[in-house]
């Protein structure tokens, strides 16, 4: 730093504080002038008139009086005015005073962040002309020069690099026959000291040497031999097997690989702990839908007990009858769906292989809406309850499934829940030919 | 010789030019300022007479008077015919309306003039300070 531009820094913190200075001064001036209007404020009303010399501008004036001594028109700022008397145009002049020395106060205080700033200032003016014993460290930059210390530099370097080549080639003969001797040498020793180490132990010199080769076979294969096995060890990232019950502790020391034929084997070859035969052969959860049928199904006698007999709203749930050859299972369904639903391959899965008669109540309740004249029993045939295995996620849909099937006939409101509960494509079952069933049945 | 010569040359102009012309120009328009001010008031007093003599029929004249800061208070004038204006100096004297408009008129003629003079002196140091500054340049 020059010392010119600290001189210029002085200068302007000097100029700061001195316009501190004076904007303080201002208002000091303000503050004089409101003290003496309060003086003359409060001598003002005490006579009704006062002889004072009017004055027009600064120039003239005219001899009169002053009246109206408690009336004071007092301009409150952009041209407003408040005609107040003159004990309010004294309490005016205190509070603008208040506000006066506040704004000195910050002045002041301003001023005492500046003025320690000039002594800085002037110990950096001390610094850079090594006043205090310090030194400022320069380094000149010339282009020219520099420009020129890099061709001279190349040319050194040129210079060796031919000096070196020309050293090089003079020794070279002999150094060629040199070399060529000390590297077969090496090769030599290289090659006896690995058949040593053959002699020695096979099997260790051979991890040694193809450690990296055989790395990734040892290791499909290690997992291949543990995974039957199965040693646990907590992993957390194997939910997604988990949820078929199936313990994987390879995950974590093993990669993608594993992966891959986890996933086949244990669908398929091992079913591993809770999930019942007939589980698996009913449905694979896919979906969550799924869910809601199954536990739909496996709860439905539940309902017989607290299920009212009332024809009026009976569109909530149906107990549907299929035919005889097709597996037949009770179902929820809302009408819209089932007048365009077909029977699918599905339908087999979701049954679970027994039937359940029902009371005959139910069933004009159910087919109310539909079959008019069903009064008689019917023959329905329903899931059984399913026993649900520990590791499926049975909360859920519990509670959805007791709502529809005690009560369904009674709310309206619990539609939109039976929809959700029913709304998985693949179980329906055609509610016409249901009604046809039962009517064959009643005659 | 000569070419040495030059750069002292331009610097003492341009020093000449900084600290003697400008400082110049700043006085003469600082009092040209002054004189308008003056001329601004008196032609204020001037209007306030003209209103004045509108309303001659009263001889009472009721005002507000400034008490400081922009604190007024009512104030009247009893004798309105008869006005006391500065005439410099601190001294002021008695004029009627009218006599108080015809003095008024001469002394803005004359503060014109004077200010009249002043621009004259201020254009012209601006006329030296541009001549400087281009001789500086050519050189």
């Amino acid at each position: 730093m020059e010392a010119r531009d600290i001189d210029r820094l002085k200068a302007e913190q000097l100029s700061a504080i001195k316009k501190t200075g004076e904007r303080i001064s201002q208002l000091e001036k303000y503050k004089n002038d409101y003290d003496n209007l309060k003086k003359q404020l409060k001598t003002l009303p005490e006579k009704v008139t006062h002889d004072v010399m009017v004055p027009f501008g600064k120039l003239a004036f005219m001899p009169g009086q002053l009246i109206h001594t408690n009336e004071i028109t007092v301009l409150l700022g952009d041209n407003w005015f408040a005609e107040v008397s003159a004990k309010d145009a004294i309490g005016i002049t205190e509070r603008r005073v208040a506000d006066i020395d506040r704004q000195i106060a910050e002045l002041n205080k301003q001023k005492g962040l500046l003025e320690p700033r000039i002594d800085f200032t002037s110990q950096l003016q001390d610094i850079t002309q090594n006043a205090g014993g310090l030194v400022e460290i320069k380094e000149d930059y010339d282009a020219e020069k520099e420009q020129a210390w890099k061709e001279q530099h190349r040319e050194n370097v040129r210079q060796h690099r031919q000096w070196t080549a020309e050293g090089m080639r003079q020794g070279e003969t002999e150094e060629q026959e040199e070399g060529e001797k000390e590297v077969w040498r090496r090769l030599e020793e290289l090659e006896r000291r690995e058949l040593e180490r053959d002699e020695l132990g096979g099997c260790e010199d051979n991890e040694e040497g193809n450690e990296e080769g055989i790395r990734p076979r040892k290791k499909s294969v290690t997992w291949e031999d543990e995974e039957s096995t199965s040693s646990s060890t907590g992993n957390s990232s194997g939910e997604d097997w988990d949820m078929d019950g199936y313990s994987d502790s390879e995950e974590q020391r093993l990669g993608s690989v594993i992966h891959f034929s986890h996933t086949t084997q244990p669908v398929k070859g091992c079913p591993p702990d809770g999930s019942s035969s007939e589980d698996d052969s009913k449905a694979t959860i896919k979906s969550p839908a799924d869910i809601y049928q199954q536990y739909l199904n496996s709860l439905k006698p539940k309902s017989i007990l607290k299920r009212p007999v009332n024809s009026d709203q009976p569109q909530q749930s149906k107990s549907v009858a299929a035919s005889v050859t097709t597996p037949v299972t009770l179902l929820p369904v809302t009408p819209d769906m089932t007048t365009t639903s077909s029977v699918t391959a599905n339908v087999a899965e979701a049954f679970s292989g027994t039937v359940v008669e029902r009371d005959m109540g139910d069933n004009i309740v159910s087919l109310g809406h539909q079959v008019t004249t069903s009064g008689h029993q019917a023959p329905v045939v329903t899931s059984a309850p399913v026993v649900s295995p520990p590791s499926h996620t049975a909360e859920n849909p519990q509670p959805m499934s007791t709502f529809t099937g005690e009560k369904p006939q009674e709310e309206p409101g619990s539609d939109s829940k039976q929809e959700t509960a029913t709304h998985s494509p693949p179980k329906r079952v055609s509610k016409f030919r249901a009604r046809r069933m039962q009517q064959e049945a009643k005659r | 010789m000569v070419s040495q010569d030059i750069p002292e040359k331009v610097l003492r102009y341009e020093k000449f030019v900084n600290e003697t012309l400008k400082e110049d120009l700043r006085k003469v328009l600082d009092q040209r300022d002054e004189v308008y001010s003056d001329l601004s008031e008196l032609l204020q007093l001037k209007n306030v007479i003209e209103r004045l003599q509108e309303s001659q029929e009263k001889p009472s004249l009721k005002t507000k008077v400034d008490l400081g800061c922009n604190f007024y208070v009512q104030a009247k004038v009893n004798d309105a015919s008869m006005i006391f204006v500065s005439i410099g100096f601190g001294f002021f004297v008695e004029f009627t309306l009218t006599e108080a408009l015809r003095f008024i008129g001469k002394k803005t003629d004359h503060l014109t003039r004077i200010s009249d003079s002043l621009t004259h002196d201020a254009s012209r140091i601006k006329a030296h300070i541009k001549l400087v500054l281009e001789v500086s340049r050519i050189l």
